[in-house]
């Protein structure tokens, strides 16, 4: 695999899979972290999340936010664009190289205007 | 009479032929197709002999083209859904449970795609019913803390506004 020409299709369909675990990881191990925590005593809650985070330096809270904002971001576009594909619209080269572009330009732009909020 | 003995164990020896390489005995890294049925060949449908008409998969209401479309639904579900909770910014509880029960069942689906990618049935037997089993109690953990999130915390959208401007 490691031999295999990078090219934008491939990349994108693997990074399209990497986003997605890596957010639903996150997800799971969140709600599954609040649904278990009665006997383990862990106490979870919104307050003590945010208090948390109010209290790291600004860097780290932009990392964060970058590191959230990106997968989520592109991980949306580029489901907009497979859904474009499942009604039979931009199977053609032209139209998968046309369409991976605007989705990563589309995710640069948003994931900087997310992290800037 | 010793040369006599001595010539029958050589010829014993060479008859049985003398492999040092562990793989003469079958040892492969690669696990290929050790697990598949040498009887059928993956040619499940094939029953009796090769003159008999193909046998179909029993029809599935839940996999095959139905599973297809009911996972592009929620997909295309989740737009407005995830559009509505940024443009609102806010706790919405309807929305709130709308995620709830959307994003669980989109995650499993993917973990779902992703075990019969690179754990086929074919292939890693156990792995793949012990891993996809795993994945539909996961699975109901995940919609149980949704629910007690959403209803006794600040909800998921509102969970991400406090979470973001903190």
């Amino acid at each position: 695999m490691t031999i295999y020409q990078p090219q934008i299709t491939w990349y994108m369909s693997a990074s399209h899979r990497v986003t997605g675990g890596i957010l639903a990881a996150v997800f799971y191990g969140g709600a599954i972290a609040y649904a278990i925590q009665g006997p383990l005593g862990l106490g979870l809650n919104s307050d003590a999340l945010v208090a948390e985070i109010a209290t790291l330096p600004t860097s780290l809270k932009l990392i964060g936010k970058f590191s959230l904002a990106f997968p989520f971001v592109y991980h949306s576009f580029n489901g907009v664009r497979h859904l474009i594909w499942d009604t039979g619209n931009a199977l053609t080269l032209k139209g998968v190289y046309t369409t991976g572009y605007t989705v990563l330009g589309l995710s640069t732009i948003s994931t900087l205007g997310l992290c800037l909020i | 009479m010793s040369f006599g003995m001595l010539s029958f164990s050589r010829g014993f020896v060479f008859r049985r032929g003398f492999h040092l390489s562990p793989f003469a005995s079958g040892f492969t890294f690669h696990r290929g197709f050790r697990n598949a049925s040498p009887n059928n060949n993956g040619a499940e449908y094939i029953k009796g002999s090769v003159n008999e008409a193909v046998v179909l998969p029993p029809r599935d209401k839940v996999a095959g083209s139905y599973h297809w479309d009911f996972e592009r639904l929620l997909s295309v579900t989740l737009i407005p859904l995830t559009i509505a909770s940024v443009v609102k910014g806010g706790a919405h509880p309807i929305t709130d449970l709308c995620l709830g029960v959307i994003l669980p069942f989109h995650c499993h689906i993917g973990f779902d795609a992703m075990i019969t990618d690179y754990f086929p049935h074919r292939r890693n037997p156990v792995l793949n019913r012990s891993f996809s089993w795993g994945l539909r109690a996961v699975t109901l953990i995940v919609l149980y803390g949704c629910y007690e999130f959403n209803t006794n915390d600040v909800g998921l959208t509102e969970l991400v506004k406090k979470v973001w401007h903190a």
